[in-house]
């Protein structure tokens, strides 16, 4: 792929006898998330930490942008790179916002840049400026810890994003809501991901890609859809799951897919909007006992769509 | 008011009473040595009935009251009272006889005394006033004391006799405890926080260090200037030029060595379980944020885990302003001087000129740190 903006060659890492990374390799292009997964101690943390050198590889090289990893020191070759965990490590000796300024005070931004970053990033996480800015961390809920953990490390305007397990200490409706609202702010923004999860969901919400490993290699790695469709034998057709997966399939589809044109009308009682996906629209339809949906748009009927056109997409063959 | 608090006036104010219903409130001399005769509270000549009878009714009014903020009231009021009866009587007694009789506190007035001051601490804390409303709310018992004192009210008791006939030699231990707890502190700072750094920092340096100081710690006082005299005396000798600087045997310099050597463990522990209660969350977003080390301990490390190292600090120096008394034995100078002259002079009241100080400032020290931690707390709770 020409043009990726991380490409990982044959990253190799032991720790005692034990081999946690086996010569993996991957490329990420620019704006595309990828999701690694797989059970604990597969590597996947590691081979994280070894893109933003936490870990030095002991074999194997990473080139970000074009330039390999090691030609660059490690903490300016970090500050370029957004970082998230799933503990957040927020400061709990520093406000908010200072928290949030942490990389851009560390490349010299000058106060006024700062401050204007700090206030647009607050915003752009539903927080109010002048009212988040100045409190501790420890006044804050979990989920908003995550999201201010999630502007910190795009305070510098990285290309880059890291995240490890960055959702996982969260309750479902929590969760659900920070992962739609991060899939907005990378798009809007054109950021590069690459996030560890073990939960395959997750993965599904997030990724462009999906990087399925397991004892330090990558098994298959492929788009959602692809991975649900032809899933390797033994351990990725175990772990992809394949007991829903035709209502996984539905659930990578919007409507607005599927719609077929209706005479404009007036909404009726059961809807559903261009953006829900075919797995909720589905669900109302079983519900329901229909054949067709109406699709609403602001109260005004849209189009129409079929049962047998969803049938159709969650099919085994169809693509 | 609770039950517990209550029940805990009544520990106070009990003893308090009891003390000074048992034994005297003063102690007359007819001179420094010979043995006194003990004066009740209630005393027709150096006592008052009518004083002591409110002293009773204030006391009791600590374990009645119904607000915290009353008891401390009442007890710092019968703290007053006691003062003034001790100086009043003190007088009293002195107007009818010879320049050279003593009056001394009394065994009923250092209960008295003690137990009041408690019950006034207990009804702070459990107001629960944050350290800098406590120093400023003890100014006021100071203030009163030092005026008192600066007016010549007190100027009849032996304790303040015994300070006007040795005042150069307090002034010279004052200076000569100072000396030793802060030319102890320098040193153990220095030597104990990168100590402490290097537990954190290297599993194998803790595995040796946190032992050693461990040992030094348990090692009798006396028998560690015993253990200095022996390298330090050779020392002088061989380099005589050193002897400027006040090294040798005894003296000075034994004594803050040890008092530095006793201040490590506290200083270096707690500086490594200060460190090593970092959450390693914060050390690996940090490192991941691009921090140096060095800026990571700088910023984030040291910062958190400062309450923790203060706390040490504190122990240490209240610790060393108690223990820099024993120095005096090897002739190193400070308090401990006048404790142990009293004690060959069986002049109980030049041990207490000797002891109050050290509690003094050892009080003092250790409200100040108190205030210090709070401050640096600040933030992680909120």
């Amino acid at each position: 792929m020409k043009g990726a903006m991380i490409r990982v060659e044959a990253l190799t890492r032991r720790f005692g006898d034990a081999v946690a990374v086996d010569a993996i390799g991957f490329e990420v292009a620019r704006g595309e998330v990828l999701a690694l997964v797989g059970t604990s101690g597969c590597g996947k943390s590691t081979t994280l930490r070894m893109i933003n050198r936490l870990i030095e590889p002991d074999k194997g090289r990473v080139e970000i942008a074009g330039r390999d990893a090691r030609e660059m020191a490690p903490d300016a070759l970090r500050r370029g790179i957004g970082y998230v965990i799933q503990g957040v490590g927020l400061f709990p000796h520093w406000t908010v916002a200072r928290n949030i300024s942490t990389v851009p005070r560390l490349l010299g931004w000058d106060r006024s840049r700062i401050a204007a970053r700090v206030d647009e990033l607050l915003e752009l996480f539903g927080f109010d400026p002048a009212e988040a800015g100045p409190k501790y961390p420890a006044a804050l809920s979990g989920g908003q810890q995550q999201r201010i953990g999630v502007a910190r490390a795009m305070a510098a305007e990285p290309e880059i994003l890291l995240m490890d397990e960055p959702f996982g200490a969260l309750d479902p409706v929590t969760r659900a809501r920070l992962q739609d609202e991060f899939t907005a702010i990378r798009r809007r923004s054109g950021l590069t991901a690459i996030i560890v999860t073990h939960d395959m969901d997750e993965a599904f919400r997030l990724a462009d890609r999906i990087a399925v490993m397991d004892a330090g290699r990558i098994l298959q790695i492929d788009t959602p859809e692809r991975l649900l469709r032809g899933p390797r034998e033994g351990f990725v057709r175990q772990f992809v799951g394949l007991d829903d997966r035709a209502l996984r399939i539905l659930s990578l589809h919007r409507v607005r897919e599927l719609a077929r044109p209706a005479p404009d009308a007036p909404a009726p009682a059961q809807w559903v909007a261009p953006d829900d996906t075919l797995r909720e629209a589905a669900s109302r339809l079983i519900w329901e006992g229909g054949e067709a949906l109406a699709v609403v748009e602001a109260d005004r009927v849209t189009g129409e769509i079929r049962a047998e056109d969803i049938w159709r997409v969650g099919t085994r063959g169809a693509a | 008011m609770s039950a517990p608090a209550r029940r805990a006036a009544l520990v106070y104010a009990g003893p308090a009473l009891g003390g000074l219903a048992l034994l005297p409130l003063l102690d007359f001399r007819a001179n420094r040595i010979v043995g006194g005769d003990g004066v009740m509270a209630w005393a027709a000549t150096g006592g008052s009935a009518y004083a002591t009878a409110l002293l009773a009714a204030l006391a009791l009014g600590t374990i009645l009251s119904g607000s915290q903020v009353l008891r401390l009231a009442l007890a710092l009021a019968a703290l007053a009272l006691l003062g003034w009866m001790a100086g009043q009587g003190a007088e009293a007694l002195m107007a009818e006889t010879s320049e050279f009789a003593r009056v001394s506190l009394g065994g009923g007035f250092w209960i008295a005394a003690a137990f009041l001051a408690l019950a006034a601490a207990d009804a702070a804390a459990r107001i629960g006033l944050r350290a800098m409303v406590r120093i400023a709310l003890l100014a006021g018992p100071v203030a009163a004391l030092a005026l008192a004192l600066q007016t010549g009210f007190f100027d009849d008791l032996s304790i303040l006799r015994e300070y006007d006939a040795n005042r150069d030699v307090f002034d010279a231990a004052l200076a000569g405890h100072l000396r030793l707890v802060l030319g102890a502190l320098v040193p153990a700072l220095l030597i104990g926080l990168p100590l402490g750094w290097l537990c954190f920092a290297c599993p194998r340096a803790r595995a040796v260090i946190l032992p050693v100081l461990n040992i030094l710690q348990t090692t009798p006082s006396i028998a560690m200037f015993g253990l200095l005299m022996v390298p330090l005396g050779a020392l002088a000798r061989s380099y005589p030029g050193l002897r400027d600087w006040g090294v040798g045997g005894i003296g000075a310099a034994p004594a803050i060595v040890a008092l530095a050597l006793y201040a490590l463990l506290p200083i270096a522990a707690n500086t490594y379980a200060g460190l090593s209660g970092v959450p390693a969350a914060m050390r690996e977003a940090g490192r991941g944020m691009g921090l140096s080390p060095a800026r990571l301990l700088a910023q984030v490390e040291l910062p958190l885990a400062l309450p923790v190292i203060l706390t040490g600090i504190r122990i240490t120096v209240v610790q060393t302003i108690g223990l820099a008394a024993v120095a005096a034995l090897i002739g190193g100078g400070g308090f401990g001087t006048l404790v142990f002259r009293g004690m060959g002079q069986a002049a109980m009241d030049l041990v207490l000129l000797g002891t109050l100080p050290i509690v003094a400032l050892a009080i003092a020290a250790s409200l100040a740190f108190d205030a210090m931690i709070e401050a640096t707390a600040r933030g992680e709770a909120a």
